[in-house]
């Protein structure tokens, strides 16, 4: 008698099914994985983002006076205020030699201006394929801008007396509030040197004296992890602020000088 | 047989992978906690050697001469949010006689105090546990003359 040679059908369907369990785990288990890869890499995205932004203030708000700072509300505000979205200060640093100005007396020779505000780009469209409204809290594609600023007569080091630079006025103020182009800052009198700090960010806010005490200046930064949310979240329709996708920071400088 | 030997391993396997990525959220999540634990503590840090600047002459004399290294009775303590903060002081002392600096007459603007900030939080896994985390921010601090 011979005897068929090869599986029976029970055979073959159990094959089949084993087969089908083992690839649809490893799919569910790969889909898994790539998006805690996802979410690992854009919320180091945007740690490194929130950190630069931090090292970038903390250094300039080290070497600033509590005397010698403002803080105002974009847009438009007319008077300075104890909580805003604007920043500005004044700095004994000179941005080119890295060189610090003093008087005889000790006293910090003022050299710059530093401005801090958040913006979108002027080509938000082109760049991110959609428009999010002018709305606070609901674009997460905003800039952290900081520009360097010798208004007025230029100040230098060989003359410190006759040309210490003074603060920025409130009215003055808004001619520098403009938005970059890509990564091109520009725009407003004396500008001489305009960066984008970090992106991504959704809010920005500065206090002064947030613990009753003078000398205090805080700092709170969002960063919205576009990547993570994907297509959970509706851009440019809701308040972004307080979302779960939305990373925080809150930290102080304390003017030195 | 064979099969279900291969299912455990298979099943071993999976398991895993999966604690391989619970564990992964866990610590990105503990990660920025921890940031911002620094960024509490650092901010305490900076309102502390505020205030101790401004005491007046009464509470001036008592910090500088008393230490609040003890966690029951620290200098300063709070919470903000899920934080937990205690400031605990301590002078600096020699170590041969164990006597404080600028304890000389005339010389008490050598005196150095040291300012430890912890900030304790627990994570979310540990909640009900006595288990929690810690990062501490430590300063010396000298005596500003007039």
């Amino acid at each position: 008698m011979i005897r068929a040679k090869g599986f029976s059908v029970p055979e073959l369907l159990i094959v089949v099914g084993l087969f089908s369990g083992f690839l649809l785990t490893s799919y569910a288990l790969l889909a898994s994985g790539l998006k805690v890869w996802d979410r690992t890499s854009s919320s180091q995205e945007a740690g490194f983002q929130l950190a630069q932004a931090r090292a970038a203030l903390r250094r300039d708000l080290s070497q600033a006076s509590s005397l010698q700072l403002e803080i105002a509300r974009l847009p438009g505000s007319a008077e300075a205020l104890t909580e805003g979205n604007v920043l500005w200060l004044l700095s004994a640093e000179d941005e080119g030699s890295g060189m610090m100005g003093q008087l005889e007396d000790g006293t910090p020779l003022w050299q710059r201006n530093i401005i801090y505000y958040a913006m979108a780009p002027s080509d938000h469209a082109q760049r991110f394929g959609q428009a999010c409204g002018r709305q606070p809290g609901h674009c997460p594609h905003l800039y952290l801008i900081r520009k360097v600023v010798d208004s007025g007569v230029s100040t230098n080091l060989s003359s410190p007396a006759l040309n210490s630079e003074t603060l920025l006025r409130v009215s003055q103020i808004g001619n520098y509030l403009t938005p970059p182009r890509g990564f091109m800052v520009s725009g407003g009198r004396g500008l001489e040197k305009g960066e984008v700090v970090a992106q991504g960010l959704v809010d920005l806010s500065f206090r002064i004296k947030p613990g009753g005490l003078e000398g205090e200046v805080e700092t709170t930064i969002s960063v919205f992890n576009v990547q993570e949310a994907g297509q959970k979240v509706s851009l440019g329709r809701v308040d972004l602020r307080e979302n779960s996708f939305t990373h925080k920071i809150r930290f102080s400088g304390f003017p030195a000088n | 047989m064979e099969v279900l030997l291969s299912l455990g391993i298979m099943s071993v396997a999976l398991l895993g992978l999966l604690s391989v990525l619970v564990t992964g959220l866990r610590s990105e999540h503990s990660s920025s906690q921890r940031v911002a634990a620094q960024d509490l503590a650092s901010q305490i840090m900076g309102r502390t050697c505020l205030e101790i600047e401004r005491l007046d002459e009464n509470l001036a004399a008592d910090f500088w001469t008393t230490d609040y290294d003890q966690a029951e009775a620290p200098f300063r303590q709070g919470r903000e949010d899920e934080f937990r903060y205690l400031v605990l002081t301590k002078a600096v002392r020699r170590k041969d006689t164990g006597q404080r600096l600028g304890d000389s007459p005339g010389a008490h603007y050598n005196r150095l105090v040291k300012i430890d900030v912890l900030v304790r939080w627990q994570a979310p896994q540990n909640k009900g546990k006595a288990d929690f985390s810690e990062v501490s921010y430590s300063r010396l601090l000298n005596r500003r003359r007039g």
